[in-house]
Order: C-alpha cells, then structure tokens, then sequence
C-alpha cells in the first residue's frame, strides 16, 4: 500500500466517517471530532508539500473527504451560533488553538477554494524528508487509534464540568492504572491517566523523530526549525492550556500520576527514582508543546 | 533512482505491527524486526526506519528488502506463546504478504488516483528475523518449534542485538525499565505476574531452547536460523552478555548500552551495516 493509501484510510477515514455519520450521543464529542479532522488535513497538507504524499492524488484525496467535510463544518458552525449555548464553533477556544495557516485552509475551505499550495511550511519537497516524515506518520497513527489518548485528551478539553467531576472522583489503584496501559480496558479514570502517560509518551517520541532529523542534518537550520515549528504546531490544539478548565484538569491529572507513581515506586525501595521520573515525564510534553506555567484558579 | 518504503498496518490479530514495503520492482527479501520487553515496534526500531533510505546501503540492499515490524505482548505472555504468534505472523507474509497489506480493499469507497497506487505483489526467497533483547529469545524458541514441521523461519539470516538468552540482571533490568517509556514504570510492581520475564529468568526455559537448537543443529545443518549473529554494548548490564556455541558473536559495541545497541545514528550506524551483512 502506497503511504498515501494508508494515510487516508487509517488517518482520515475513521474519523471523518464518525463525524459525517454521528448521532446525537456523539454530540459532546463533535468539537473533538472536528478538529482532529482538521489536523489529519495538516498532516496532508505538509505530506505534500514535502513530497512525501504525491501532489495530485493529495488533492483528489482532499478534494474527496474535505469538500464535504467544510459543508459540514459550515452547517454545523451555524448550529452552534444559533443554539447560543457559547461562542460558535469557529470562535471556540478550540478552534482559535489551530495555528493561523490552519484556520487561513479551514476558511478557504469553507470557501470552497482550498488548495494544498496555499500556507506552506517553507520547508518544500526534500527527498530525505520522506522517511523520517513517514516516521512521524506512523507515531501519528498510533495516537489517533490509542482509546486511553483520545479519552484523556476528551476528558482535560471537551468533557462536560458535570461528567468530569463524577468521572474524576472515582478511585483509580496502580492495577487499574497498568490494566488501562496494557489491554485499554478500565474505567475512565484510569483511561485518562493512562492516555496523558502515553501522550507524554508520543511526545518524546516524536521529539526523538526531529533530533534524528537534526542529527542526520537533512534540513538546513532554518528550515529545520520551519519543519520542527509545524509539526509542533499542528497539534498544539491538544493541549490547549489557555483554557482555564483545560489547564485545571491537566494540573490534576499530571498530579495524580505524579502521585501514584511516587507511591510505587517508593513501595518499591526505588524512592531515588521518583524525582528523576518525574522530571522525565514532565519533560516529555514540555518537548512538544509550549507548557505555560499553569496557575489553577 | 531512488526507492523508498510505504507503511502499512496490519489488522487483527497483528494490531499495532506494521511493515515498510519498498516500492522498488526488484524486492526479494524480507527482514522482521522483533522488539524487546514491553518495548514497541517503532520507539524501538524508528531509527531503522528513518536511516535506511538515506544509508550508504539503501540502495544496495534495504530497497530490495520489505521491513516487518511485529508486535507481541511481550510482558503478559510467555515466550513460547510470543513464539508461535511469531511463527504465524511469518506465515502470513512469506513468501508472499497478503493482499490487503499491499492494496486497498475493493469494498472502501476512495478516489479513483488513489486506487491506483496499491503496491505489485511480490515475491520474497530471503528473510532475516532481527531481534532485541526478549525478542532474540522468542526468535530462538520460534525457530527450535519450527523444527517440528517445515517453516521459512528455519531458512533465515538470524540477526540479534543483546538478546536475553542467557539470563537478566534483575537490578539493570529494573533500571532498564525506569529509562524506557513512562507507562512501563508501572508495570514494575507487577514484574512477578510477566510471563515472559519468569521464562527470562528461568535457567531452566533458557537451557531448554538453548539444548534444543544445539540438538537441531546436529540432524539439520542446513537450517541457518539454529546459528545466530549476535552483538552486545560494552555497557550492558540489563542481559547476560554471553553467545550460545558456534553463534557468531561480534565484538562488544563501544559505550553501547542494552537500550542503544540497536539504534542507529548519525555517528552509529553498525547497527545497519550488521543486518545488511549478516
């Protein structure tokens, strides 16, 4: 299969499906849904601008899934205005966490005259790209299908107050924790924490693709940097921390998994490790995403 | 011209497997890589994957080579039952991956131009099995079970990088687990319930595979997967660095540790040169 074809069908389709097809108990996971449309729409966009993605089909496939997709966003940007529960969709915090370039494409999109020329990274076709591109790829594709992410990154940015309050007061032991790691299998607390270790996770490696790309120096510095600031930027919706209630959320999960880890490992006469744990996981986002201090209200 | 290799996932039961199949006509081989405990098929092998289209040897030898990355429940199962998922995996794509690797279901509704790029059949006579530290050992009892009945596996290179073979150091392997991602820190308290680990550390499994290649060995000298290549860092201290007799051991890697050895960089590339020669 081409990486194109894996890409559309594994990247693409699942969600593209879920959202052309839902029903009105996917309603609270619509703005979710959207974006992390819009984001494989990213991941397209610079797959052809490197050249990793042929140019031609890229737009077919484009043209395919995101032609009905605007109208859809479209409609149901409208619903949102009208039903004035809060600002319209696409003058949510959400959606204002998409760089620029991403809300220019989202715009001409609607517009119906999107084209995968328009906003480009600057760093342009590069054969050597294309491995390690793939690379990022195929992190990409493991998050999107992880449960345990995607529930925790519902849980600090979508949830409802009411449904997280509940969901985060249940108790939540190391087992829960490690069954959640292993089979994606527990309750949703323990998902949540399991999907912000396995975040952290993605996060470093994905940071370890771009040290290697720096490494091998495919991308002169300035165009390396262009490339390392889009990636980052495509997804730093996810962890959207100008957010008041996004930013309390990550706090408690980020010290809940301090704390149980500081339990065990302690339990387990490794006490000299939990600083360096710590450290090591907190570092980990903080590789990909631009983590302002937080102050939780 | 230069070729490259295009992901692709497998389905169930091989979820979270994957294989870089190069789009160059003349591909004959395949190479399986096999990770290690509770590592994962890219964060141990994404160096691989991002050096060989750019390796002095791309277009030598990995352009004619499909790359497979399997995936196992290397803590909850026991080395045997990893095995034999092995053994099946490997039947599944040699000498010929399936269809549905290669080409997009007919039954998906997709734009025409993209229908067009699934990727030719193929063919493969050559299989090398790459393993890592638990893998080496699942590679060696996969090949001491196949000798049972007639396998591919029997026929392939054996390429191993600080397979734990011949025993763990329980404190480096603790440690080992503390550098690795954060969610295997909390498998840590439930180290005892690893199947896997109990047949790593189990003289008795080891010698038990160990007796049995060096037994098949004798009755089928023409099944080159019993002799494996193997190497180790100078800083290993997570496995015991010993070969098994006549296995061609290479010198120790300089300031490699368990972790590093299979990686390759920049400034580090035998991890690369080992496989394209072995």
């Amino acid at each position: 299969m081409h990486r194109l074809q894996e890409f559309t069908i594994g990247a693409i389709v699942p969600e593209w499906d879920k959202l052309m097809n839902h029903s009105r108990k996917d309603e609270s996971e619509l703005p979710m849904m959207t974006l992390l449309t819009i984001e494989a729409l990213l991941w397209l966009h610079l797959g052809v601008e490197l050249g990793a993605f042929p140019r031609r089909t890229g737009e077919d496939v484009s043209r395919f899934y995101y032609a009905p997709f605007f109208k859809w966003l479209d409609s149901y940007n409208r619903a949102t205005e009208q039903a004035r529960i809060g600002p319209p969709f696409l003058e949510s915090a959400s959606y204002l966490s998409l760089p620029e370039f991403a809300r220019v494409l989202v715009r001409k999109g609607i517009n119906q005259n999107l084209s995968l020329d328009d906003q480009p990274s600057g760093v342009g076709e590069r054969n050597g790209m294309i491995a390690p591109f793939q690379s990022l790829l195929i992190l990409y594709s493991l998050l999107r299908r992880d449960a345990a992410v995607r529930r925790f990154l519902y849980g600090i940015g979508f949830q409802s107050p009411d449904e997280w309050r509940e969901q985060w007061s249940r108790a939540c032991t190391a087992e829960d924790l490690f069954k959640a790691v292993e089979s994606e299998e527990a309750s949703p607390v323990a998902m949540v924490l399991a999907g912000y270790m396995r975040f952290c996770e993605y996060a470093r490696n994905t940071n370890d693709v771009l040290d290697n790309i720096e490494g091998l120096g495919i991308l002169d510095r300035p165009r390396f940097f262009e490339f390392k600031d889009r990636v980052r930027s495509m997804q730093a919706w996810r962890l959207n921390l100008s957010s008041g209630a996004t930013a309390k959320r990550f706090e408690q999960v980020r010290e809940r998994v301090s704390d149980m880890i500081a339990r065990e490992l302690t339990n387990l006469k490794l006490k000299d490790e939990v600083e360096r744990a710590q450290r090591l996981l907190e570092k980990s986002l903080n590789l990909l995403f631009d983590l302002e201090p937080v102050t939780v209200q | 011209m230069g070729y490259t290799h295009h992901y692709s996932w497998f389905g169930a039961p091989y979820v979270n497997s994957f294989a870089l199949l190069s789009d160059d006509p003349e591909v004959d081989g395949a190479v399986v890589f096999v990770h290690g405990f509770l590592g994962d098929p890219h964060e141990t092998w994404y160096a691989f994957q991002d050096m060989i289209s750019s390796h002095a040897t791309a277009q030598t030898y990995w352009s004619k080579r499909d790359l497979f990355f399997f995936t196992y429940r290397s803590f909850r199962n026991g080395i045997e039952t990893s095995a034999r998922s092995l053994l099946s995996f490997l039947t599944l794509i040699f000498p010929s991956p399936p269809d549905d690797l290669l080409s997009i279901s007919a039954s998906v509704s997709v734009p025409a131009s993209l229908g067009s790029l699934n990727s030719p059949a193929r063919t493969y006579s050559r299989l090398v099995m790459v393993g890592h530290s638990e893998g080496g050992l699942v590679i060696r009892k996969a090949v001491v079970i196949a000798e049972t009945a007639p396998h591919p596996i029997s026929k392939a290179r054996v390429v191993l990088f600080a397979p734990a073979i011949s025993g763990v150091n329980p404190a480096g392997f603790k440690g080992m687990l503390m550098q690795l991602r954060p969610t295997n820190w909390i498998a840590l308290p439930f180290l005892s319930d690893s199947r896997a680990y109990r047949d790593m550390n189990s003289a008795e499994f080891r010698d038990d595979v160990r007796n049995d290649t060096l037994h098949a060995r004798g009755v089928h000298k023409e099944h080159t997967a019993l002799w494996a290549k193997l190497v180790f860092g100078s800083k290993e201290d997570v496995v015991t660095p010993v070969k098994w007799p006549d296995d061609n051991q290479a010198p120790e890697e300089l300031g490699q540790n368990h972790l590093s050895i299979c990686k390759p960089k920049s400034k580090y590339d035998p991890p690369i040169t080992f496989i394209a020669q072995s």
